[in-house]
Formats: C-alpha cells, structure tokens, sequence
C-alpha cells in the first residue's frame, strides 16, 4: 500500500517535468502545424546552460532557468524567422527533416564541445526529502514540480491575458482571419517558436537537475512530449498538463511493473493504445470532412 | 422501389447534434433536394451515408443491404458516390488522371485501357474534353467542379449524392449542370442533391426535404414545399409568415 | 500518360539505362578495388532501403521509423545464423517476413493517423524496438551478437556482399517499377493527394497503405539481414542507427519522392556526399549531413528534379532571387 502511494507520489512529481516539456511542442504544433524536432536539442541545451552556470560559476539551477529560457528564445526567434517560415505551406514533413537537420548540427556541436559524458547537476539541497510517514518526497522533484507548474502558469496566463498571446491563439483557430485583423502571422509564428522554445528550455533546466545531462537527452523527452501532447490534444495547454501528469504516472508505474530498460517502450505502447481509441488523441476534436 | 433508406440517423459533435433522428428514403430513378439554412446538418448527414464519418444511432440501407458502418471505400465500389462541398480533387494530377482513377477503382471491372477510355467519355459528358490534359489546380473553380462531378461518375453510380455542386456558378453554368444532372438520371442512376440554389431544386427535384438544426421538418414537392411556412420562417425567420 | 507510344519509349529509355546500369555494375566485380566495392555495396545497400521507404513515401506517408524492420532483420539474422545454424538466405527471408509482420501490426492502429501524427507515432516504433531488443537476454542485451564469418578470402567477401546487395537492389526496383508504374501507382497517388477523396472512388487506402508499409518493412528486412551478415557484428547502436531511417528518407526526398529512378540517384549522391564527410570531418560528418538537411529542404524541396529540370534562365532567376532574400541582412529580422 505504502509503495502503491509512493509510486503514485513519484509519477506526479515527474508527470510535472512532462507537461511542461510536451507544452512548448504542442504550443508549437498547434500554432503552426509544425512538428519541431528540434524540440528535444532544445531541452538538451537548455540543461546544459544550467549545468555549466551551476558548474562554473555555482549559480543555483533554479535561478538558472530565466537565463536559458531568455537564451532559447532568441534562438528560437532566429530559427523560426530565418529558417522555418521559408518553408511554411510546402509538404507537411518538410519542416520536420530541416528541424531534424538542425537537430543532428547541434548535438553533434554539443558533442564536441562538452562531450558525451554524462553530467549531472547537485545542488546542496539534492539529498533533501520530506517524510510523511512511511512516504518519501524528495524536496529536488518536488522544488521542480512546483517550477514545472509555475512555467505552465505563466504561459496559460500569457497567452490568455496579453495582446501578443491573445494573437497567437487567434492565428491558431483560423490564420487568415487573424491576417485579415491585422495580425502579423510571420512575426507571431516566429514569436510562438521562441515561446515555445523557450518553455523548453525551461523544462530542459528542471530536467537536467532531475535526470543526468548528455548531448542525446533530447530524443527521449522528444518522443514524451509528442504523448503527452497527443493525450493531451493539440496545442490544448490544459491538456498538456493532464497529459503530463497521465503520462508521469503511466510511466512510473510500469517501470514499477516491468523494470527500467522498458521506459521507452512504455510510452510507446501507451501512445499506440490512445491513438486506437481515439485516433484524434484523447482531447482532441473529431475530423471534420466537408 | 427504395434504392436509399436513412432511418433515425443521429450524430452529436461534443454538445451539437448535428443529425438528429432524420428519417428519409431516395426511390430509384428519383431526384430528391435536400435544403435547409447553413448548419442545418446537410453535409454531416452526406458524410453519414458515405461512411465518412460514424452514425451514432440510426441505419442506412443501400439497395436493401445495411451500409451504415461499411468503410467508405466499400460503400463506394457498392454504386454510391458523392461529390465533396468543398472540391476535393487530386489537384497535383490532370483532369483526366483524377477521372481515370475513379474508373479504375470504383468499378472493379476496368483495366487501365479501358478505364481510360471510360475517363474520356465521362469527360465528354460533362463537357471537360477540351481540358483533359490541364492538371486540376489549374483550372477555374466551376471546372473543379465538374471535375469532381465527373470523378464521381466515373465509378459508374447507382445513386449519386451531390453536396452543393452549384455554389458560386453563374447562371449559365448553373443551367449547365441542371442539364447534366438531368441526363444523368436519365442514364439510370437515382440522386440525392443538397442544393442553396433555389431555382435548382425547383428545376430537376421529384421531392424535396428541409432540414434545420439537425432535424428534417417538412417534405414534400418542391413548389409546396418552398411555399411552407415552417420552411419560410427557417429561412427568413417567422417575422415574414403569414399568421 | 502519353498513351502507347509513351509507354514504349519509357520502357526503352528504362531498359537502356537499365543495361548501362548493369554493364558498370557487373563489371565493377572486374575492375572495382575493395574500397571501391565497399562504397558500392554501401550505396547498393542505401538504394534498396530508399527505394523501400519511396513505397509509403509514394502515399505522402512519412516514416520516421524505418530502421525498426532494417533492426529485426538484422538480429533475426544474427539469433538464427549463430543459434540455430539456419543458412543465410533463409534467414534474411526469415528477417524478411518477421520486420513486414511487424510493419502490417503496429501499422494498422498507425496507419490511421494523418501526417504528423503517423510520422512521429513510427519514430516511437524505432524507439521501442531497440530498447525492448536491446533488453532480451537472447540477444546478447547491449553487448551485441558476433556473426559466423564466411569462410573466404577478404576480396571474395567483398565481392559476395555485393553482389547480395545488388540482388537485393534489383528485387526492390522490380517491386517498385511494378507497383508504382502500373493501376497500383494511381491508388497510392491519390492516398497522397486527399485521402478521403481516394476513399470515396472506391480506392481501400488501409489496404494499399499498410502493404506498402510492409512491402518496405520486407526489403529493410532483407538489408538488415545482409547488413549483420556483412560486418559480422552487430548491436542495438548499430542495428538501429537513426542514421538508417534519416539517410534513405533523405535520398527519396532528393531523388524525387513516388518516382522509380528517383531513390536510386538520390542514394548514389547523398552516399558519396556522406563518405567525402566522414573522411574529410570525421568528427562533423553529422554536422555536414545535418547542413546537407537543411540545405535540400530550403532549396531543392523537390528534389533532383529541381536541380535538372532548371533551365539556364530560372538558374540565373532562382540566384538573383537568393541574392534578394539574403543580400541585405535587415530583411532577416523584421
Ligand atoms: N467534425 C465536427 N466537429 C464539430 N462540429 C461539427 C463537425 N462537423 C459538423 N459540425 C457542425 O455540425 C453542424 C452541421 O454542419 P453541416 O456542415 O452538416 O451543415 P450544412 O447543413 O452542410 O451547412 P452548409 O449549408 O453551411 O454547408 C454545424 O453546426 C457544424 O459546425
Ligand atoms: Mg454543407
């Protein structure tokens, strides 16, 4: 009973991380209709932003997560503007095999230049937990949970609240109405990008403090912020988190059951049997042919 | 004799019924109209008997066999084509290559040879010889259209469903099509027509059903029909009935 | 289109390059060293599996996947070669069957999915194959599995594998030139371009997408197993390098996605392009080949065909136009 629970704390604590990773691709995703590749080089870099402030300079990794969201999201705005909406409204996986591309530079770059050891981030209070009887909660998982909900917060309340997230979410009901109201869908794809790269990076700070940091972390969270968003619906920021949390649990739990080499494997099983339900994801809307 | 039979047909989208317990019946050799203001549930319930999407309750009878959850494709090859609201053609592909396809594929009994010269003899009938060659995304709206039109005859139909085949023609064009759709009855095949275009319905229906806010309301020949007025009031709201 | 006569001269066209084609590659056994031979039987090997990844790509399908089935066929091959003695033409049909078996089981649940959701659902597969393969006790975990070594000289082996990848390439071009230039072309062209519109002439798009996807499957199946048998070790890093997925999708996408020649030139250039990277920047070469990504899909989106179907003019036209988006650096950023 007591491991019943505590497998259940754990999956929540990490479902948090998930959410928030699968946020910035399904914001992207919904937006604009781009499957970003990238996405996971861009976690990777930003756990190794915070790695290396905290490594050299002590800074504390939660500190470090507006640096390299504020470094993401220029990059992101670079790549969106420069890159990306070149090809907008070409085949479909265009855009995937150029964020692919740029997936393979970068870690490749980061490869050379920090190599493929595995690092990790332990801040002083790392060995901290709280104990609630016979439960254990590590103060680090749930520091960065709260952090987790915190990003996702902040981006629910931007987008609902400001002109700019008002924009954006008007581009992605009907782009060429939003054109037509004076909106300026280049400039706001490129903005949505550096967002969404942005909550990334974030995530990818909170993830390098909770997992170990390397140049090929980025796969697996890609593949896990592609369920989550597919459980939680399209570019559906409620959905992410419930898809986040969903996902959390279903994965502790069978790692519980089957063992930690099947991670991946997990997630994809649980991916395929959403997707056999219902194959416009859990929250998403029935296709509408005319 | 009933060729097509919808009998409670529902479909509900989130919180919207969209169909909601329509019963109708198409009889063989028979042009029925089916109006009703925009949202009504027209192309939802188009999509029901195509199989494109799911019926929630209710079945649908095809010459006698209960289609109502076949795969579209079956339905197709079984004689029941339609045509798409919005044109959905193979725009990369020439208007020859799109009709060939539904030759080849919706009759089961065409090698290439002969379905292209099937594709060519539907295209004289619908008047798009001369632009055989032209791939389809360069051609004016009202030949996709026809293209879409064709593409549907060439699976050789026993009944046809048009959505809308007369949106934004002129009204040159709109005679055209009458003709066409006329002289397909003529060669046999039964029709199912939702249609805004008034004059159109009047002109080639044997009957005529309403639908509004997923439910069918009044049926009937056309002329009583667009003199109902339950159908007026649908349409213009109840200020112009009489009281 | 072009009715008989057109036919007659494709087919001409087809058998001539066919026999130049066959002349130089039979005759490398004569004059090719084996570096040479080493690289043909890479491209070779590349050919077959951007040929198998042309057929789904053929329906505007993306797989993200494919070194799934290259994987199974590779380790079926390795399990039944050193376990069970099998020989290896039976067990590269055996690898064959299993990876198209695989492709048609989680391909009728994915095969539902439209575009993007398709295309990251098959990254997914590759994912789970390897970390479930790479678990089993049988084969060999992460350690890998060392094949039987054939019993020959060195240049004998060489010349074996390439002529077994040639095999294997021809079977693939037979295969495609059947399936993509006959009534069957025509279905999965319209999956490609709107399929419900395929649907509703009648076209059964599950059928004809998930035998393509198997179809594929089989022949990465089949390049797996040579693939084992040829560096006589391999493991889970190797038998499912996402570099097998990426490489062949690229060389289709090059060549000319849904055409029969298309995959083969694309396999030829990138495969050239590729070893002149690892030579030259061995620690780059995915920097190079990540550069090549990008460069292909912000300049020749269509492919080969962009690049010979230029006539002088639009060259001069497409230059003057790059020197207009890029020659002032302010219109980068507003
Ligand atoms: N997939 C869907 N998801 C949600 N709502 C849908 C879906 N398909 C249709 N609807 C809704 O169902 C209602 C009926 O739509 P339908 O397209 O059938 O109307 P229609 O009678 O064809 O109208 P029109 O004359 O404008 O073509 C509309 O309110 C529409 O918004
Ligand atoms: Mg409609």
């Amino acid at each position: 009973m007591g491991a019943g629970v505590q497998i259940v704390i754990n999956g929540i604590l990490i479902g948090g991380i998930y959410a928030c990773a699968g946020l910035g691709f399904s914001l992207v995703w919904g937006v604009m209709n781009i499957i970003n590749i990238f996405h996971g080089a861009t976690i990777m870099l930003g756990a190794y932003i915070t790695f290396w402030l905290f490594h050299l300079y002590g800074i504390d990794p939660l500190v470090t997560v507006p640096v390299s969201m504020l470094t993401l999201f220029l990059i992101g705005y670079a790549v969106q503007r420069i890159l990306i909406n070149r090809i907008l409204g070409g085949p479909l996986f265009m855009a995937i095999i150029l964020t692919q591309g740029l997936t393979l530079i970068a870690v490749n770059l980061a490869f050379y230049l920090w190599t493929g050891d595995f690092r990790s981030i332990r801040p002083p209070y790392a060995t901290w937990s709280l104990a609630l009887g016979p439960l254990v909660v590590p103060f680090l998982r749930l520091i960065i949970f709260v952090a987790s909900l915190l990003l996702t917060a902040l981006l629910v309340v931007f987008l609902g609240w400001t002109k700019v997230g008002r924009a954006i979410r008007a581009t992605r009901m009907d782009r060429e109405t939003a054109a037509l109201m004076g909106v300026e869908i280049e400039k706001i794809y490129a903005l949505t990008f550096a967002i969404g790269s942005a909550i990334a990076a974030g995530a990818g700070s909170l993830i390098g403090t909770a997992f170990v940091v390397e140049p090929g972390m980025g796969d697996s969270f890609l593949l896990k912020s592609f369920v989550v968003c597919v459980i939680g619906g399209l570019g559906n920021m409620g959905g992410a988190l419930v898809g986040g949390l969903t996902f959390g649990l279903v994965e502790t739990i069978g790692v519980a059951v089957f063992g930690p080499g099947y991670k991946d494997a997990i997630a994809f099983i649980l991916l395929v049997v959403i997707l056999l339900i219902r194959p416009e994801g859990l929250f998403g809307r029935e296709y509408y042919a005319r | 004799m009933v060729v097509l039979e919808g009998e409670g047909l529902t479909k509900v989208f989130g919180g919207l019924t969209a169909v909601s317990d329509v019963r109708f019946n198409v009889h063989a050799g028979e042009i029925v109209g089916l109006i009703g203001p925009n949202g009504a549930g027209k192309t939802t319930l188009i999509n029901m008997i195509s199989g494109l999407c799911r019926c929630d309750r209710g079945t649908v009878r095809f010459r006698g066999r209960d289609i109502t959850s076949l795969r579209p494709y079956r339905i197709a090859r079984m004689g029941l084509a339609r045509t798409f609201q919005i044109v959905r053609p193979f725009p990369r592909l020439t208007v020859r290559e799109n009709v060939l396809i539904g030759a080849l594929y919706g009759t089961r009994a065409y090698r290439t040879r002969e379905a292209l010269a099937r594709a060519t003899e539907v295209l004289e009938f619908v008047g798009l010889a001369d632009k055989m060659g032209q791939r389809v995304a360069d051609v004016t709206q009202a030949d996709q259209k026809r293209v879409e039109l064709a593409k549907a005859l060439a699976t050789e139909p026993t009944l046809l469903l048009l959505d809308e085949v007369m949106a934004g023609l002129n009204a040159k064009e709109i005679e055209d099509v009458m003709r066409i759709v006329l002289r397909i009855r003529a060669a046999g095949a039964s029709i199912l027509m939702v249609e805004h275009v008034m004059k159109a319905i009047v002109g080639v229906s044997d009957r005529v059903f309403v639908m509004h806010q997923g439910r069918k309301i009044v049926e009937g020949r056309p002329a009583e029909v667009l003199a109902d007025d339950r159908v007026i009031a649908v349409y213009l709201g109840s200020r112009f009935t009489k009281r | 289109m072009g009715g008989l006569a057109g036919g007659v001269r494709r087919g001409v066209t087809v058998a001539l390059v066919g026999l130049v084609g066959a002349v130089v590659l039979g005759s490398a056994l004569l004059w090719a060293n084996n570096y040479v031979l080493r690289l043909l039987t890479t491209i070779l090997m590349y050919a077959a599996l951007a040929q198998a990844w042309n057929l789904l790509g053929a329906t505007g399908y993306v797989s993200f996947g494919n070194v799934a089935f290259f994987g199974i066929g590779a380790y079926t091959v390795a399990i039944l070669m050193t376990r069970f003695d099998v020989a290896f033409v039976a067990a590269a049909a055996i690898g064959a069957f299993l990876a198209a078996a695989l492709a048609v089981a989680v391909g009728f649940p994915m095969l539902r999915l439209k575009g993007h959701y398709f295309a990251i659902a098959t990254l997914g597969v590759a994912e789970a194959v390897r970390e479930i393969v790479g678990n089993l006790e049988f084969a060999g975990k992460g350690k890998g599995i060392s094949l039987p070594v054939m019993d020959a000289e060195i240049t004998e082996i060489y010349q074996y594998f390439y002529i077994v990848m040639l095999l294997i390439v021809l079977g693939a071009l037979l295969a495609s030139h059947l399936i993509l230039s006959g009534r069957a072309g025509y279905a999965l062209v319209a999956i490609r371009e709107d399929e419900d519109a395929a649907q509703m002439v009648g076209i059964n798009t599950t059928a004809w997408k998930l035998s393509m996807f198997g179809a594929g499957a089989a022949i990465n199946g089949v390049g797996g197993g040579a693939y084992a048998y040829w560096m006589s070790y391999i493991d889970p890093v190797s038998a499912f390098n996402f570099l097998v997925t990426l490489m062949p999708l690229l060389m289709a996408l090059l060549g000319g996605v849904g055409t029969l020649w298309g995959p083969l030139a694309g396999a030829l250039i990138l495969e050239v392009l590729a070893e002149t990277a690892w030579s030259h920047f061995l620690e780059f070469h995915r920097t190079v080949l990540g550069a090549m990504m990008v460069l292909v899909v912000l300049f020749f989106p269509g492919g080969l065909r962009d690049v010979i179907h230029l006539p002088q003019a639009r060259l001069v036209g497409i230059l003057r136009d790059l020197l207009r988006r890029y020659g002032g650096a302010r219109r980068w950023w507003c």
